[in-house]
């Protein structure tokens, strides 16, 4: 084996382990069940609830805000 | 000469394992303090819609209506109490969620956390204080404790532990 075909050998190895780990990333993500942008839209469903909810305690407290 | 030639090899592997690592840690953490955030949000509102309902406030939402309310403990008074901590805490929770958003890996847990964890102890000292053999003050008692729970399961998943 010269020095090229070596070379060529090691370049694909790297090309399908990177290819094969942004997968394993991708899959792994997927797996979790949530985005990034899913979390911060379940976060946002909760804290809307929670202002409506506030308002209930406000007024049961005799607060007025 | 044979071994430099896997230097690039390794180099990409130990490049993507690492990369790996990282983007599953950030993600998995931030999603495990969102399901713990889901669990207050869920505890705080069943401590209110409990109370709510052993009580029954009508045109004066401060008073409570129920003969029922008063024999396990839960007096105007007490009404009262219990409703300014569930709005602290759902102020907290308000300020909590808008952290987490922002929350990235290698950021502390919100600051926020420390004083929703003690507005929970709060309610949880207040749940006590109702006669246990009731079973709406069982139930309040076990979300309080929920409560205080799940503020630490935040402070732990997003401390790394």
């Amino acid at each position: 084996m010269d020095r090229a075909e070596a070379f060529a050998q090691i370049a694909i190895i790297a090309i399908n382990v990177l290819g094969s780990s942004i997968a394993a990333v991708r899959g792994m993500l997927a797996s979790a069940g949530a985005t990034n942008e899913e979390l911060d839209a379940a976060i946002g469903v909760v804290q809307a609830d929670a202002k409506a909810r506030k308002a209930l305690a406000d007024a049961a407290s005799g607060r007025t805000e | 000469m044979r071994q430099r030639i896997f230097y690039p090899l390794y180099f990409a592997l130990v490049l993507c394992t690492a990369l790996l690592f990282v983007s599953c840690a950030s993600v998995g953490r931030k999603e495990r303090a969102v399901h713990s955030y889901q669990t207050i949000h869920a505890a705080i509102a069943s401590v209110q819609d409990i109370e709510r309902a052993a009580c029954i406030p009508a045109t004066d939402a401060t008073k409570c209506t129920s003969a029922l309310a008063p024999k396990f403990g839960l007096t105007d008074a007490k009404h009262v109490e219990i409703n300014k901590a569930l709005s602290d805490a759902f102020a907290l929770e308000i300020k909590v969620g808008d952290a987490l958003k922002a929350w990235k890996a290698g950021d502390p847990p919100p600051t926020d956390l420390a004083a929703l964890s003690a507005v929970a102890s709060q309610i949880l000292k207040i749940a006590e204080g109702f006669a246990p053999a009731d079973s709406d003050a069982r139930r309040i008692l076990e979300n309080a404790t929920r409560l205080v729970a799940s503020v630490q399961a935040i402070a732990d998943a997003l401390g790394g532990k």
